[in-house]
């Protein structure tokens, strides 16, 4: 049987085995990218999230312990305790009474305020709790602002 | 145009429309929360795609069931777990990416390790690694047995994912809707809007997945046709040459 | 507005936006394709019946 270029060039070409190999070294390699990134997140998961932070009363009590190893610590910003310093700020943070004095390094977040809860990451040096990074973490309720009931709080309507 | 192909387009309009809608009571209607401020208008967009994301998840792992499942097997259930999971793809994607956005005005960082967000990274590699095992090329039944199983396996970092704030601590706060209790801790014209957003994301969700679905079957048919016509070519020219 | 409001709303539209297009086109093609398969499938048999 003898075939011309033009009759070949018409034929339709059904996968062979040639294209299919390609697809699958392609295929493969995606695979392996995704196994690797997913390494990479278990990895940083088992590092940091399964105790992702000491409330200040666990971290009080483990300081000895802590050293000054960097960790994470979480507690409330004590209302009136927030000064803000040319190097970022200082405040007070307190979880179930027990109370850490911290100096932030760095800008705090927008929504850091008194009364928020937060994350703080940094360690102890000596008595201060030295941080480079605030999380603020927000609740779960949402409820519209009212600008009358925070004047009224304070007495101050005029 | 058919039936199927009507409805799906009045889908299609009506999940356009109620996104629209949603856009407009969440950027302009809605009030700035408390604490929050303006940034509360990312709540009527990220929540309804974590949403989407664990729906879609579900619905492939329904699919896949269905398939490895010798008596109900059929290509479609097969599609239809690869549809939905692509969507799912899509909509953890988003998840991330809108939390991400959220995250670094409201907690201060883009990123951070804490449970729920791994676990959402690992739910998103876990389906793109399910889609790429779907690219490597085996036979159809095989491909299907195969990817099904795979579902299932990454099936089980959703309830993980969604747990992971109580079962760690973690940085992301709980669930405002979907919590223990049912109990709804968006109040007002806020609770509505959200409410709209996780239908009209929902029937986007839909449209995605119907459309993907039907594409894929057709080219599932379109390859059946092509060996078939080739084969006939071939045969056809053997007998100008004998 | 808020910056970020903004920017996340952006994202999703564009997402959704850009898969649904990406959706739509590879449907029609896919469509388009399976149509004209069909129909000369067809006229192949035809043909085949003529002979």
């Amino acid at each position: 049987m003898t075939t011309t270029g033009e009759e070949s060039a018409q034929w339709k070409t059904v996968e062979g085995p040639g294209r299919s190999r390609a697809k699958l070294i392609r295929a493969l390699v995606a695979l392996g990218v995704i196994l690797a990134a997913l390494g990479f997140v278990l990895f940083k998961g088992a590092t940091n999230s399964l105790e992702y932070f000491l409330t200040v009363q666990q971290a009080n009590a483990a300081r000895a312990k802590l050293g000054d190893t960097s960790f994470r610590m979480e507690g409330v910003v004590v209302p009136g305790s927030v000064d803000p310093t040319p190097a970022g700020v200082d405040f007070t943070i307190r979880y179930n009474h027990a109370e850490d004095r911290v100096t932030e390094i760095g800008n705090p977040p927008e929504l850091f305020q008194p009364s928020i809860p937060v994350v703080i990451q940094g360690h102890f040096q000596g008595n201060v709790f030295v941080s480079s990074l605030i999380e603020v973490k927000h609740s779960s309720n949402y409820v519209a602002e009212h600008p009358s009931r925070i004047k009224n709080a304070g007495g101050t309507t005029s | 145009m058919s039936r199927n192909a009507k409805l799906k387009r009045g889908v299609g309009i009506t999940a356009l429309v109620m996104i629209a809608l949603t856009f407009w009571l969440g950027l302009y209607v809605t009030p700035p929360a408390e604490v929050m401020g303006n940034l509360v208008r990312m709540l009527y967009i990220h929540p309804p795609m974590a949403w989407i994301a664990y729906l879609a998840y579900g619905i492939t792992t329904a699919a896949s069931l269905l398939y490895l499942w010798k008596r109900t097997r059929r290509r479609e259930w097969d599609l239809i777990a690869a549809a939905s999971a692509e969507a799912g793809v899509f909509f953890t994607g988003l998840t991330i990416l809108t939390g991400s956005i959220w995250g670094r005005p409201a907690w201060g960082v883009w990123w951070t390790w804490d449970a729920l967000l791994t676990s959402t990274a690992v739910l998103f590699l876990l389906y793109l690694g399910y889609l790429a095992l779907r690219q490597v090329p085996m036979s159809e039944t095989k491909r299907g047995v195969r990817s099904a199983i795979a579902a299932l396996v990454a099936f089980i970092d959703v309830p993980i994912v969604h747990e992971s704030v109580y079962w760690w601590k973690t940085l992301h706060q709980t669930p405002s809707v979907l919590n223990p209790s049912l109990n709804v801790e968006v109040h007002g014209s806020m609770a509505w809007t959200l409410l709209l957003g996780f239908v009209a994301f929902t029937m986007a969700y839909v449209w995605m997945v119907w459309t993907r679905y039907e594409t894929s079957k057709r080219q599932a048919e379109l390859a059946d046709l092509e060996v078939e016509r080739a084969i006939r070519e071939r045969l056809s020219v053997e007998e100008v040459s004998l | 507005m808020n910056p970020y409001v903004e920017a996340g709303y952006t994202a999703v539209s564009c997402s959704l936006g850009g898969y649904a297009i990406f959706l739509g086109v590879r449907s029609r093609q896919v469509r388009l394709r399976l149509a004209q398969l069909r129909a000369s499938a067809q006229r192949a048999d035809g043909s085949l019946e003529d002979a």
